[in-house]
C-alpha cells in the first residue's frame, strides 16, 4: 500500500514519456497531476491506518547493496514524522500540479515538465520515506537534480538564458558543499556503527557516544552543513534567491514548501544524534538565528515580488532551524507545515501576478485589488506569515517562540525582531502591489485569471488560515502525533505573556509598513541607507566571488599554464614513445606470408628454447 | 551426445540439397530450426536426459565441464549470426552453402569440446578449421578476400602440420592418444611444443597471429564475429585437454598472455580502419584469456579459471556485437550510398544520427570492451585482476599490475572510435532491417545483464574449472 504512494508518480512519468511524441498538452498535465492527486489519496487513506495505530509502517523493497557484513536496503519507513512530509509533499504538490497545467500553457517543453514534477515527487518521497542515511541521502541527491533541471528549464529563455542556466548551475555547486559534508557524515556513520539504519544507529548512539563527544559533534556539525545547504542557511543561502528564475510553480513546490525544508526533516529526524552535541546544538541556534535575522532584513529592500518570498522563505528556514538546535522538534515540524501552506500560496499568487502582468517588479503594479481573488488570499497569507492571530503562522511561530524564550532570552530577542521585520516586508509588499493607483498600463488593465490557477489558491488559503488549528493550543493533536515518532512528549506550555508580545510585535510590523507605505509612488524618494546595504544581501555574493570563485579560478588557471609546460611535455613523451613502439610492432605485421610463416616458425623456437632452459634449470 | 553431435552435420546436408532444390530461404529456415534443436539437444543433455558420452564408429566422444562454456557460446552465438547474415547473405551465389557451412561449424566445435583423444580433437579441430575457411572466403569476387583466405589456410595448414608432428610423437612415446595419462620425458615435451605451436596458430598467439587481422577484417562481418569470438578462442580447447597437468604450463599461459596484451595494443593502436582495430583488438582479449586460467592453473583456485574463462564468454559476445554493429553501420552508411570500401574511423562521424541502435550497439560493445562498468567487460577482467591480486604470490601481483596497465593502453584506441560516433556528420537516419536490429539488442542486453548479474554465467564457468583442477591434480 505504501509502495502505491511512490509507485503511482513513477507510473506518471513512464506514461507520459511512452506517450510524448503522441500526446500534446494538457494531456500530459493531466496525466501527471492525476498521479500526484492518486498518490495524495493514497497517502490520505495510509493516514487514517497511522491514525488509529500510529506504529510506524515498514516495507523492506528491495536490498541494494550487500558487502561482507555490511548491506544497505531499501525500506519503506511510514510513521508520524514522515507522514506528515508525505501529505504535505504530495497535497501541496497536487494542488501546484494542477496550477501549473494552466500556468505553464503553450510552452514547447510542457511534457518535460510534468515529467520534472513527478520525478521530483518521486525523490522527496524517497527522501522522505527512506529507512536508512543512504537511501534518504539518494532521494536527497535525486531532489538537487530535480531542483538544478526546474531552475534551468527556461535556460534558452531570448536574453535571460544565460543568468537562468547559471542560476541552475549555482544552485547545484552551492548544494554539492553541504552533499559533500552529508557524505562525510555518512561515511564516518558507516564506520563507526557498521551500518546506515536509522533505528540501530539511534538505538547504539546514546550508549556509544557521552554527550559533547567530539566525534558525535563532528558528525552532527557534517550534517548540519549538509542540511544548511539544502535549507539555505548563512552562508550557503545565496543559491534560494537566485532560484527564483525558475517557473513560479517550481518555487512554490521546490524552494519554499517543500525541498528546501529536507534540511529540518534530515536534522529532525536524526535528532537522537544532535542531542548527544550540545555544540552543534548552538551553532544551529546561532546560525538560525542569524539567517532570520539577516535575510528578514534583506527582504525588506526587495521590490523583485519573487525575491521578497526568498528571501523571506530563507528567514523562515532559519526559525526551523533555530527551532530544531533548541530541540523544540515539533514547533519546527508545526511551522514547517503552516509555512509550507503560506508559502506556496504566496508563490501560486505571486506567479498568478507574474502571470498576468507579465512583471515581477512591485514597483511596476499597485492598485491590483480589483483582482478580488488573488488580493484576498494573498493578504490571508501575508497575515498568517507575518504572525497575526488567528492565522496558522501566528501559532507555529508563537511555539518557537515560546521555546526560544525558555531557551535564551537574546535568542528570543533575535527572533522577534525577525518576526518584526517579516510583518513590515510582507505588509509592504502587499501594500505596494494592491493598493494605491496602478503604476503601469499592465496593471491598469489586469483582470482576474482563470479558475484553475485561482482555485489552488483558495485551498492553500484555507490550509494557510486554519492551519493552527493543527496545534491548537490545549489540543496538542500535532504534538502528539509528531511526539509518537521524537520521543518528545510535550510541547512548551502555551503562554499567554510570549502569544501578547508576539502579536504586538506583528501588529506593530504591519502598522509601520502600512504607514510608510500608504502613499507609495514610483517617484518617492529611495529607500533608507540601511536598507539599500541590506538590499544587496550582504554583498556575500561580491565577497565569494572576490574570495573563491576568481582565487579558484587563478589557480586553475596557473596549474593549466604549468600543466602545458611541464606536464604536457611528459605526456607527449608517452604518446610518442606508445607511437613508436606501436609504429615498430606494426612493422611485424607485413602481410607476406612468407613472412608470416617465418614468424610462425620463430614462435616454434623460442618456445622450443623457452621449454629446454626450463628443463635445464 | 550423438544426436548433439550429428544433428547439425546432417542438417547442414539436407540445408544444402533443400538451398539447391527449393529456396534459399527454406535453407535459412531450416538452419534456424537446426539451430533451436540443438538447443533444445544441449538442455536435454545438461539436464541428464540424453547420454552424456557416446562411442560411434571407434570416435568416443564425452560432453564435461570444459565443454559447456564453448558450446553454450557457439550455441548462443550462431543463431543471432545466422539472423544478422541473413541480408548479407541473402541472394548471393552459393547461399545456401554459407548456411550449411554455419551448421558444420556448429558440429565441429561441439566435436572438438567433446573429443576424448588426440587424433579426434585434432580431427574435429581440422573440420571446424576447414569450415571456416569458406565462409571467410564467402565474397570469393573480392581478391583482398581471396588474399586473406589463401594466408588464413596456409598458415592453419602449416600449423596443423605441426600438430601432426606433435600428435605422432606422442603416440611413438606412450603408445596411447587418450587424453587422461601425464606423460613426461624430453620427446614428450618437443611434442607439446609442437601442440602449442600448432594449435598457437589458430589461437592467434603472437607473433603466430599474422593471419588474423586479415582474415578478420575480410570475412563477412557474421563470419568475423564468429571467429573472434568463438572458434578462435575453441584453439585453447586443445592445450588445455593436453598440457594442464604440466607444471610449466601455467607460466606459459600467463607470458603468452602478457605478449599477446602488450603487442595486441600497440598494433591496435595506431588504426583506422574500423574492423581491422576490432581485429587486432582481440589478441588482447586472448591475452586475458589465457592470463585468467594461467593464474588459476598457477595457484590452483578456481577463481582465475573462472574468471579466463568468463573472459572468453564475455569476449565472444562483446567482439561479437562490435563487429555486427560495425557491420551494420558499413552497410548503414556505406554500401547504402553505394561505396564499397571498409569503414575507417573517421567515417563514422555522425554514425550516432544516422543509425542510432547501430551506433549504441557499437559503443556499448567498445565500452564493455574496455572494462566500463556496469558492463560485462569490466565483471570479467575484474575478477581476473581480483584472482591476481588475491594469489598472494608477488609476482603475480606484478604481473597483474602490467595486465591492468594494459586494458589503459586499450583506451587509447577504443575511445576515439566512441568519440567519433558522437561527432557531428552527415545527417539523415538510415532504417536498419530488422534482422540486423534483433541480434544487436539482444546481445547489447545481454552484456548491460550480466553486467549486473555476473553470477548468470558461473553454471558455464564453475564445471569447467572443476574439470581443470581435476586434472592438475591427477
Amino acid at each position: 500500500m505504501i509502495a502505491l504512494i511512490i509507485a503511482v508518480p513513477i507510473v506518471g512519468i513512464a506514461v507520459n514519456l511512452a506517450t510524448v511524441t503522441y500526446w500534446r498538452e494538457p494531456r500530459a498535465g493531466i496525466i501527471a497531476s492525476g498521479a500526484a492527486g492518486l498518490s495524495f489519496v493514497v497517502a490520505l487513506l495510509q493516514f487514517m491506518q497511522l491514525l488509529a495505530n500510529p506504529e510506524p509502517t515498514r516495507l523492506a523493497l528491495a536490498e541494494w547493496i550487500r558487502v561482507g557484513s555490511f548491506s544497505v536496503g531499501w525500506t519503506l519507513n511510514v510513521d508520524t514524522l514522515s507522514m506528515t512530509m508525505i501529505l504535505l509533499v504530495t497535497g501541496i504538490g497536487t494542488l501546484i500540479h494542477v496550477y501549473s497545467i494552466a500556468y505553464m500553457r503553450s510552452d514547447p517543453r510542457f511534457t518535460r515538465f510534468f515529467i520534472y514534477l513527478n520525478l521530483f515527487l518521486v525523490e522527496m518521497l524517497i527522501l522522505i520515506t527512506a529507512d536508512n542515511f543512504l537511501v534518504l541521502f539518494a532521494g536527497w541527491e535525486g531532489v538537487g537534480l530535480c531542483s538544478f533541471l526546474l531552475i534551468g528549464f527556461w535556460f534558452d529563455k531570448a536574453g535571460e538564458g544565460a543568468q537562468i542556466s547559471n542560476a541552475a548551475r549555482k544552485a547545484f555547486i552551492v548544494n554539492r558543499i553541504g552533499d559533500a559534508g552529508l557524505l562525510t557524515a555518512l561515511l564516518l556513520l558507516a564506520t563507526r556503527f557498521g551500518t546506515l539504519d536509522f533505528a540501530p544507529i539511534f538505538a547504539a548512539a546514546p550508549a556509544r557516544f557521552n554527550v559533547g563527544a567530539p566525534e558525535i559533534t563532528v558528525i552532527t556539525l557534517l550534517l548540519f552543513v549538509g542540511a544548511s545547504a539544502k535549507s539555505a542557511q548563512i552562508p550557503l543561502h545565496i543559491w534560494l534567491p537566485d532560484a527564483m528564475v525558475g517557473p513560479t510553480p517550481v518555487s512554490a513546490l521546490i524552494h519554499a514548501a517543500t525541498m528546501v525544508t529536507a534540511g529540518v526533516y534530515l536534522i529532525v529526524r536524526a535528532h537522537v544524534l544532535f542531542d548527544l552535541a550540545p555544540l552543534t546544538q548552538s551553532v544551529i541556534i546561532i546560525t538560525g538565528t542569524a539567517t532570520s535575522l539577516l535575510m528578514a532584513g534583506v527582504a525588506v529592500s526587495q521590490f523583485d515580488i519573487k525575491r521578497v518570498l526568498a528571501y523571506s522563505t530563507i528567514s523562515q528556514l532559519g526559525l526551523m532551524m533555530a527551532a530544531v538546535g533548541i530541540g523544540a522538534y515539533t514547533a519546527a515540524m508545526f511551522h514547517l507545515v503552516s509555512h509550507a501552506f503560506i508559502k506556496a500560496l504566496l508563490f501560486l499568487a505571486a506567479g498568478t501576478l507574474l502571470h498576468t502582468l507579465g512583471t515581477q517588479d512591485a514597483r511596476q503594479m499597485g492598485g491590483l485589488r480589483k483582482l478580488r481573488i488573488v488580493f484576498a488570499t494573498y493578504m490571508i497569507g501575508a497575515f498568517a506569515l507575518a504572525g497575526l492571530p488567528p492565522f496558522s503562522g501566528f501559532f507555529s511561530k508563537d511555539e518557537i517562540l515560546a521555546a526560544a524564550f525558555e531557551r535564551s532570552i537574546i535568542v528570543y530577542v533575535v527572533l522577534s525582531a525577525a518576526a518584526f521585520l517579516t510583518a513590515f516586508y510582507i505588509t509592504r509588499q502587499f501594500m505596494l502591489i494592491f493598493t494605491g493607483t496602478a503604476r503601469s498600463d499592465t496593471a491598469q488593465h489586469a483582470h482576474e485569471s482563470q479558475p484553475i490557477l485561482t482555485y489552488p489558491l483558495i485551498a492553500l488559503a484555507i490550509l494557510a488560515a486554519g492551519g493552527g488549528l493543527l496545534n491548537f493550543p490545549g489540543s496538542l493533536g500535532f504534538a502528539r502525533w509528531i511526539g509518537q515518532s521524537t520521543g518528545e512528549t510535550q510541547s512548551p506550555d502555551f503562554n499567554l505573556l510570549i502569544a501578547a508580545l508576539s502579536s504586538i510585535v506583528a501588529l506593530a510590523g504591519i502598522v509601520f509598513a502600512y504607514v510608510r507605505y500608504r502613499r507609495y509612488r514610483v517617484d518617492s524618494p529611495p529607500e533608507s541607507r540601511l536598507a539599500s546595504g541590506f538590499q544587496r544581501d550582504w554583498r556575500l555574493d561580491t565577497f565569494y566571488n572576490a574570495f573563491i570563485v576568481q582565487p579558484f579560478k587563478r589557480l586553475a588557471s596557473r596549474i593549466a599554464a604549468a600543466d602545458s609546460t611541464a606536464s604536457y611535455g611528459l605526456d607527449r613523451a608517452v604518446v610518442n614513445v606508445a607511437n613508436r613502439l606501436s609504429s615498430e610492432a606494426g612493422k611485424l605485421q607485413t602481410g607476406q606470408l612468407s613472412w608470416n610463416i617465418a614468424w610462425v616458425m620463430v614462435g616454434l623456437i623460442v618456445v622450443m628454447l623457452l621449454v629446454i632452459i626450463g628443463r635445464g634449470l | 551426445m550423438s544426436l548433439l553431435l550429428f544433428e547439425p552435420l546432417m542438417m547442414a546436408v539436407v540445408v544444402s540439397f533443400a538451398g539447391r532444390l527449393l529456396r534459399p530461404s527454406i535453407s535459412r529456415a531450416l538452419t534456424l530450426a537446426a539451430l533451436g534443436f540443438e538447443w533444445l539437444c544441449f538442455a536435454l543433455t545438461f539436464r541428464g536426459f540424453l547420454p552424456a558420452s557416446a562411442q560411434i564408429m571407434g570416435l568416443s566422444l564425452r560432453i564435461d565441464g570444459l565443454s559447456l562454456p564453448f558450446i553454450a557460446l557457439t550455441l548462443g552465438l550462431l543463431p543471432l549470426v545466422l539472423i544478422f547474415s541473413a541480408a548479407e547473405a541473402q541472394g548471393q551465389n552459393g547461399e545456401e552453402k554459407f548456411y550449411a557451412l554455419l551448421l558444420i561449424l556448429t558440429g565441429a566445435v561441439i566435436g572438438t569440446a567433446c573429443a576424448t583423444d588426440l587424433f579426434n580433437l585434432w580431427l574435429w579441430f581440422e573440420l571446424m578449421v576447414t569450415s571456416t575457411y569458406f565462409l571467410v572466403a564467402f565474397h570469393r569476387d573480392h581478391p583482398a578476400t581471396l588474399e586473406a583466405a589463401v594466408k588464413y589456410l596456409v598458415q592453419s595448414a602449416l600449423g596443423s602440420t605441426l600438430v601432426l608432428f606433435g600428435i605422432a610423437l606422442m603416440l611413438a612415446q606412450s603408445g596411447t592418444l587418450a587424453l587422461k595419462q601425464p606423460i613426461s620425458g624430453a620427446s614428450f615435451d618437443i611434442a607439446s611444443v609442437l601442440l602449442v605451436i600448432g594449435f598457437g596458430v589458430k589461437l592467434a598467439i603472437v607473433p603466430l597471429h599474422t593471419w588474423l587481422p586479415d582474415t578478420y577484417s575480410q570475412a563477412p562481418d557474421g563470419i568475423s564475429a564468429l571467429l573472434a569470438g568463438v572458434v578462435t578462442a575453441t584453439g585453447v580447447i586443445p592445450l588445455l585437454r593436453v598440457l594442464t597437468p604440466q607444471p610449466s604450463f601455467a607460466g606459459l599461459l600467463l607470458l603468452f598472455g602478457l605478449v599477446n596484451m602488450i603487442v595486441g595494443n600497440l598494433l591496435a593502436l595506431r588504426q583506422r580502419n574500423l574492423k581491422r582495430l576490432l581485429a587486432y583488438s582481440s589478441l588482447p582479449h586472448i591475452g586475458y584469456m589465457l592470463f585468467g586460467i594461467g593464474i588459476g592453473l598457477f595457484t590452483g583456485t578456481p577463481d582465475g579459471i573462472q574468471s579466463g574463462l568468463f573472459q572468453m564468454l564475455n569476449h565472444g559476445l562483446m567482439k561479437g556485437l562490435a563487429f555486427l554493429g560495425a557491420g551494420a553501420l558499413l552497410h548503414a552508411l556505406h554500401h547504402q550510398s553505394g561505396i564499397y570500401r571498409p569503414l575507417r574511423i573517421d567515417d563514422l562521424n555522425g554514425a550516432a544520427r544516422r543509425a542510432p541502435l547501430a551506433s549504441l550497439a557499437l559503443v556499448l560493445a567498445l565500452l564493455s570492451l574496455v572494462g566500463i562498468p556496469p558492463l560485462a567487460g569490466f565483471m570479467s577482467k575484474w575478477q581476473i585482476f581480483a584472482a591476481g591480486m588475491a594469489s598472494g604470490s608477488l609476482l603475480l601481483i606484478f604481473l597483474t599490475f602490467i595486465a591492468a596497465v594494459n586494458t589503459l593502453f586499450s583506451l587509447a584506441y577504443y575511445l576515439p572510435v566512441v568519440n567519433a560516433v558522437f561527432r557531428s556528420g552527415d545527417s539523415g537516419e538510415v532504417q536498419l532491417p530488422i534482422t540486423e536490429q534483433i541480434p544487436l539488442l539482444v546481445l547489447s542486453t545481454a552484456l548491460v545483464v550480466i553486467g549486473m548479474v555476473p553470477e548468470a554465467l558461473n553454471w558455464l564457468t564453475q564445471p569447467a574449472s572443476f574439470v581443470l583442477l581435476q586434472s592438475l591434480t591427477n
